[in-house]
């Protein structure tokens, strides 16, 4: 399954010419509906590519052979997103802020609007990805859709706002241990 | 990904409460807990990506063994609180001065809960025939964690007991206090204290994973500063962008 697990040790063995034929690519770098994604988006497959060691012990990157894959399948990507969405888990943990703000009624009751509305905007991410499957996701999708002359501007501002969301909460995070743990979301905290 | 690192920290920092009491949980410990898993996480991304989808299997087999020791446990031992108070028990314990008010700013602790399931998209062009799978795994995985989540929040209202004493608890988190009052097992609790704590930093990992995919992405349509460093792939150390 997993094909870059390949012997460095015996040299010539796992050694792959360049893909020339369709039916090679096709292995490669996925269906041929990926291929077509990917060709739409004007972008070359780069994840996952792996360069053979053409001899081995020498270590030169001679060989040209990337050996690509996609090599997250349906089951796969399914155990992935189900622990990245945490959910069970988030539920316990966020009792600390709803049990104060609402109560047990209240957290029951949000849970069921939240998922309720949150059930569509998956809906209509999952339409938006059947058409670009695309690493770059939300802010993609907003450039596929946004006027011609916002294109660019409204894409920057939902990608920019997207990375540094999740790459740079920290000082939020921070600052909310300042606050004792008994005032997280109170007015006075605020 | 510094939210769940941080989650991690605030269950790690029970765990320590737990095995002893003494300990007063300090804010700088937090940080610097946070930062430690932070760069651990980047550092199995790096370089032990190759192990991922083993990994991926033993954190799924404990999402789904860990659901249900919590659900088991919770309602073997726990307090069970009337249908009807625990349906119309709305609280205003912070002071926002409206029951009504208090209860839309609690609609925070369900959105984080539920935040998640469309990170997946950024691992498109790494998965097969994306097009028609990954559709199909978000909504399969917004249904099924959905309810996991909605059977998680009504049991834990049932069994919370007095939400008060479970708030006020030196833990820092109201589960831990619940669940070691329904099992009164200081051991027990810590298990499973220590589950969460995995299971979490797993989240963790898989997020770093995720956001690393979007930085790519957004580099390589020169969207950053440093977009041609930061849109490079590694082909030698795993074949990721790093």
């Amino acid at each position: 399954m997993n094909t870059d697990d390949f012997d460095t040790k015996t040299p010539g063995v796992f050694e792959q010419t360049a893909p020339t034929d369709s039916e090679k690519i096709g292995e490669k770098y996925g269906t041929q509906h990926d291929r077509k994604d990917m060709n739409r988006l004007g972008k070359l497959q780069q994840l996952r590519v792996r360069y053979v060691f053409r001899s081995s012990w020498r270590r030169q990157l001679t060989a040209i052979s990337p050996s690509s894959q996609r090599n997250f399948r349906f089951l796969s990507i399914l155990g992935y997103a189900l622990i990245l969405g945490c959910t069970w888990e988030y539920a316990l943990l966020g009792t600390l802020f709803s049990l104060p703000n609402g109560g047990p009624g209240g957290a029951i009751w949000m849970y069921l609007i939240v998922a309720f509305f949150f059930y569509f905007v998956m809906l209509s991410m999952a339409e938006m990805t059947s058409m670009a499957p695309t690493c770059g996701g939300q802010y993609h999708w907003v450039s596929e859709f946004a006027p011609r002359q916002h294109q660019k501007i409204l894409s920057f501002l939902v990608g920019s706002s997207d990375n540094s969301q999740s790459h740079s909460s920290q000082a939020n995070q921070e600052s909310q241990q300042d606050g004792s743990l008994s005032s997280h979301g109170s007015p006075a905290w605020l | 990904m510094v939210v769940t690192a941080y989650s991690v920290t605030q269950q790690i920092e029970a765990l320590i409460v737990l095995a002893n009491p003494s300990y007063v949980i300090q804010g700088w410990h937090g940080a610097l807990f946070t930062i430690a898993i932070t760069l651990f996480c980047i550092f199995f991304n790096t370089f032990l990506i190759r192990k991922l989808p083993l990994m991926e299997g033993i954190a799924l087999a404990l999402h789904a063994l860990g659901f249900f020791t919590f659900i088991i446990v919770l309602w073997v031992m726990g307090p069970r609180g009337s249908a009807k108070q625990v349906f119309t028990d709305f609280e205003d314990n912070n002071g926002w001065g409206s029951v009504g008010l208090a209860t839309l700013v609690g609609l925070l602790s369900p959105i984080t809960t539920l935040i998640g399931a469309d990170s997946v998209c950024h691992l498109s062009e790494e998965l097969r025939d994306a097009s028609y799978t990954l559709p199909w795994c978000m909504i399969t995985t917004a249904s099924i964690n959905y309810v996991l989540g909605f059977i998680m929040t009504i049991t834990f209202m049932f069994t919370v007991g007095d939400v008060e004493s479970a708030l006020r608890t030196t833990t820092g988190q109201p589960y831990v206090q619940v669940i070691l009052n329904a099992t009164q097992s200081r051991d027990a609790t810590i298990v499973l204290t220590a589950t969460m704590a995995l299971l979490l930093l797993f989240c963790a990992i898989n997020q770093v994973t995720t956001s690393s995919r979007q930085l790519f992405a957004f580099a390589r349509d020169n969207g950053l500063p440093y977009s041609a460093f930061l849109s490079y792939v590694s082909h030698s150390v795993s074949g990721t962008p790093i």
